[in-house]
């Protein structure tokens, strides 16, 4: 009261002196005036009551507010936090219907399938439900629907002028020995984004004296013409076994090597469809027991067949090495504008079932399936490294010199098998992810019912009635797996 | 940095996202880590997905010391505890990119150079300097990488096509290349003066 009293006077500029503050004694008890100044503070709160909602309102405009991103065709809820804004309600927000969302005022909540990608702001209509005759107001937060990255995907076919060009997707069957060969190759989504060329590259061929070869190879999508170091990796590593005299020799080596094999020679407990892995078995350390000497001598004996065939298969890789060398020269390119990965199985049906001699230089896998699943083996080793995309390529002179070169081949016989499998990683990538899933046999089940038709797209390869398996295998490759588009490639001798 | 400058690199940057949002592969694959350093170093947007990512707004102050080297070092701690490196059950993540963006030079040039053969080691896919702005010093970034670009201004016409550049640079990350090996960039635009 006597404040109030003391703030009028200030505000009309009244000088305190004594006469005032009798005059102020006298007032203290005064009815009209102490009735007056009680609707003075009832005025005041008022007011304040209006500011306080005003303000209410203000804040709530300037507080940055974050919206989750919204994916189009993906179901969408968004339920915003008022917690700190008690009577701020959001009566609309507009253009949400742009999008395909809807807002539910009673819980504050956005929720719907957005139909398209967008960026926008989204006007917020609001009222502070305190005051008598809500006046609406409009905060405004922008908004983000990504696209549904399929939809970003561009299909631009590669320029066919260009040097090097080659068909945006080959495929291929025919007999393979007394079995069926099956290959398709399809540019990955990456690649056709940019209208950029297939980098994987295949090849097939029988050779004489009844062997037969399927070669696989991925270019790297970092080099420049990759596509063309893939295509004479595949067609000249098939052309350096074109050769009656090699094979014949091979032949003979191969029989050597699985008849003159003592028993103790093999790995413990061969059973005959075992693999027996190629150049690292089998390395005795040195006897010490005359006992074990004529066994020893065996075992030499068969190291040294090991070797000689190690060596001939040697002698093809160092071979397309070469080749790509002479290749990049004469072009007047750089090696590594060709850089390629490389695998290949060069097999032969004998007497005692089918011997797979292969190769692998990259990140791509070769696998065996024997009977229904009753065995799966990876059979080469894999350049993968730490990083996504890293690995090794055949146009690297380094990898001729190093010391896991002997691991890079091997030697198998098989009795029989269901599948021989050649994958490039844009297949290995999406349906194996990490190289300890190429020999886990419920991923591999999951993988053959994949190939069976038990997919999203219900794209199924039949090799019973196999009238169109190449195209239906170019059509299985076409799923879908985020996050995976490179080329893909992949063969099956069944 | 302030006024026009930071106004065109927010502009900028956001509009960096936008362009990579339009990129299925960077949507599919992509995450960002945003760290300001000034006399306090943030980690202002922590490792966040293309999709999640929203827009930010970076603020400088007006004056005071740059701490790159505390910058580096927060990257160092940041890329050993979310970095996944592959093996044979779990697949890697592709080589991280590194943009270093900066309108003048270290402060803390000790602890920065201190930094540099750790950054180095990291097997970064790219390592990318950027001076911009007149007051920014290109041979501090060089001894960091030897891809350094020096913008000459800082209005929004250099900084869309710088970023633009960057966009294309990220696009080369997620492609296949031999081990240790690092990329090869695109060619930058006219504007951009890059350092030899």
């Amino acid at each position: 009261m006597e404040t109030i009293l003391k703030q009028l006077l200030d505000e009309f500029n009244v000088e305190q002196n004594k006469v005032v503050d009798n005059t102020l004694t006298k007032l203290m008890h005064n009815a009209k005036i102490n009735a007056l100044a009680r609707d003075i503070n009832s005025l005041k709160q008022q007011i304040i009551a209006i500011f306080q909602m005003y303000r209410e309102k203000e804040e709530f405009k300037e507080t940055q507010l974050v919206i989750t991103n919204a994916n189009a065709k993906k179901h969408y809820s968004y339920s915003f936090d008022l917690a700190q804004f008690p009577n701020i309600r959001i009566q609309k927000i507009k253009n949400l219907d742009k999008v395909g969302l809807t807002f539910d005022p009673e819980t504050s909540s956005i929720c719907g399938v957005p139909d398209m990608a967008l960026t926008m702001d989204l006007h917020l209509v609001f009222i502070n439900t305190l005051e008598e005759n809500p006046t609406e107001d409009i905060k405004i937060i922008p908004f983000i629907v990504n696209a549904d990255p399929k939809d970003l995907w561009l299909n631009k076919p590669s320029n066919q002028n260009d040097l090097y060009a080659k068909a945006d997707s080959d495929k291929y069957a025919g007999a393979f020995l007394d079995k069926r060969i099956v290959v398709a190759s399809q540019r990955g989504r990456s690649h056709a984004h940019e209208g950029s060329f297939r980098d994987d590259h295949f090849y097939v061929s029988a050779l004489p004296e009844a062997w037969s070869v399927v070669a696989v190879a991925d270019g790297a999508g970092s080099a420049k013409f990759s596509r063309q170091g893939s295509k004479i990796a595949t067609e000249y590593l098939v052309k350096t076994f074109d050769n009656e005299v090699l094979l014949h020799e091979l032949n003979d080596l191969c029989l050597a090597y699985y008849t003159t094999a003592p028993a103790e020679a093999v790995p413990p407990a061969p059973k005959d469809d075992q693999p027996v892995s190629g150049a690292t078995t089998n390395i005795v350390n040195d006897p010490i027991e005359e006992v074990v000497k004529a066994e020893m001598t065996a075992q030499e004996c068969l190291l040294k067949v090991k070797s000689s065939i190690i060596n001939i298969l040697y002698k093809s890789v160092r071979d397309v090495h070469a080749k790509l060398v002479e290749f990049a020269r004469k072009e007047e390119i750089l090696l590594k504008d060709l850089n390629t990965t490389l695998i290949f199985a060069l097999v032969k049906k004998i007497d005692f079932g089918y011997v797979v001699l292969t190769f692998g230089v990259g990140d791509c896998p070769i696998n065996v399936v024997i009977g229904d699943l009753q065995e799966v083996h990876l059979l080469n080793l894999l350049d993968i490294g730490e990083f996504g995309g890293g690995t090794r390529f055949i146009t690297m002179p380094e990898i001729f010199s190093h010391t896991d070169m002997p691991l890079r081949f091997a030697i198998n016989r098989f009795d029989n098998f269901s599948k021989l499998i050649l994958m490039t990683d844009g297949i290995y990538d999406a349906k194996f992810i990490t190289e300890n899933k190429l020999e886990d046999k419920d991923t591999w089940n999951t993988f053959l019912q994949d190939l069976d038709g038990q997919n999203e797209d219900g794209a199924k390869v039949d090799f019973v009635t196999d009238e169109h398996i190449k195209d239906q295998l170019l059509t299985w490759l076409d799923f879908w797996s985020k996050g995976n588009h490179d080329d893909r490639t992949l063969a099956i001798i069944y | 940095m302030r006024g026009e400058p930071i106004q065109a690199l927010n502009n900028g940057f956001n509009g960096l996202i936008s362009m990579l949002r339009t990129d299925p592969q960077a949507m599919d694959s992509l995450h960002i880590s945003v760290i300001t350093f000034d006399r306090e170093v943030h980690n202002l947007v922590p490792l966040t997905d293309l999709a999640s990512f929203q827009p930010v707004e970076i603020h400088c102050p007006e004056s005071g010391p740059t701490h790159t080297g505390e910058a580096l070092e927060m990257l160092l701690k940041m890329i050993d505890s979310e970095l996944v490196k592959g093996s044979t059950e779990r697949k890697g993540d592709w080589k991280p990119l590194l943009f270093v963006f900066t309108d003048g030079k270290p402060s803390d040039i000790q602890k920065y150079r201190m930094c540099i053969p750790k950054i180095k080691a990291m097997d970064f896919g790219i390592i990318v300097g950027c001076a911009a702005g007149p007051k920014a010093e290109v041979s501090f970034l060089k001894e960091l990488t030897d891809e350094v670009v020096k913008l000459d201004t800082t209005d929004s016409n250099t900084l869309t096509t710088f970023f633009r550049w960057v966009s294309s640079s990220i696009e080369m990350g997620s492609k296949s290349q031999g081990t240790g090996k690092t990329l090869t960039l695109p060619p930058p635009p006219n504007e951009l003066n890059i350092i030899i």
